[in-house]
């Protein structure tokens, strides 16, 4: 089963704008990442939590209908 | 004097949740809370802040709107609801905020008071500016 690459961008937890800044900056556990938008700081392994869940959500959804798909080719 | 009454957010509500799951050992997925006047009770003992429950409703609403809490049971709009990922990430952001806050030297406590005020001592430095020019023109 190919499952494509998925690009998951971090966002705001207060606001839920896309988190930017500097490409150079480097983040480490215990870092708050402040929104452009709305000011806030973000602790960054939250902000990766998050990330991770929808990546997840993003793999089952696509997963799934490759599943149903092969399932379909099976008992055609 | 009267006392100040602190005034109650979305955020504490959410801190409910985190004490609530640090009390019962308990990870999020496990943790649920109608808000009732239980929670009023709850948010009177354990942050001192009286509401009233139409107010938590509203502070409610503003959490479910930015998915900090969900429904995890068919249990009415305010009834049993779950604290979400991003509503745990909201906690730890405003905790870890407070952290490095309280953590800050003199020198950077000064430094950011100069900077959240920078406004107030450009004028400052205005007024000085005219009041040395004024002098400058009338007495020498």
């Amino acid at each position: 089963m190919d499952i494509p690459e998925f690009a998951i961008n971090l966002k705001c937890l207060f606001c839920g704008s896309v988190l930017e800044g500097p490409e150079d900056a480097e983040y480490c556990s215990g870092d708050l990442i402040m929104c452009t938008k709305c000011g806030e700081g973000n602790d960054y392994d939250s902000v990766l939590e998050v990330a991770k869940e929808e990546g997840i959500e993003k793999v089952k959804s696509v997963a799934e209908e490759q599943l149903k798909k092969e399932l379909k080719k099976l008992f055609k | 004097m009267a006392k100040k009454i602190k005034e109650i957010t979305e955020f504490d509500i959410l801190e409910l949740y985190v004490l609530e799951m640090e009390s019962e050992g308990a990870n999020r997925n496990l943790v649920r809370i109608s808000v009732d006047e239980c929670m009023v009770s709850a948010l009177r003992d354990k942050f001192g802040i009286e509401v009233t429950l139409e107010n938590l409703y509203k502070l409610a609403d503003i959490c479910l709107a930015n998915e900090w809490l969900e429904h995890r049971v068919m249990a009415g709009k305010y009834g049993q609801l779950g604290l979400t990922t991003t509503g745990l990430g909201v906690v730890r952001s405003r905790q870890r905020k407070a952290e490095v806050l309280a953590n800050r030297t003199a020198l950077k406590k000064a430094s950011d008071y100069i900077e959240d005020h920078k406004g107030l001592f450009v004028a400052l430095g205005a007024v000085v500016a005219v009041a040395g020019l004024l002098l400058k023109l009338f007495i020498g």
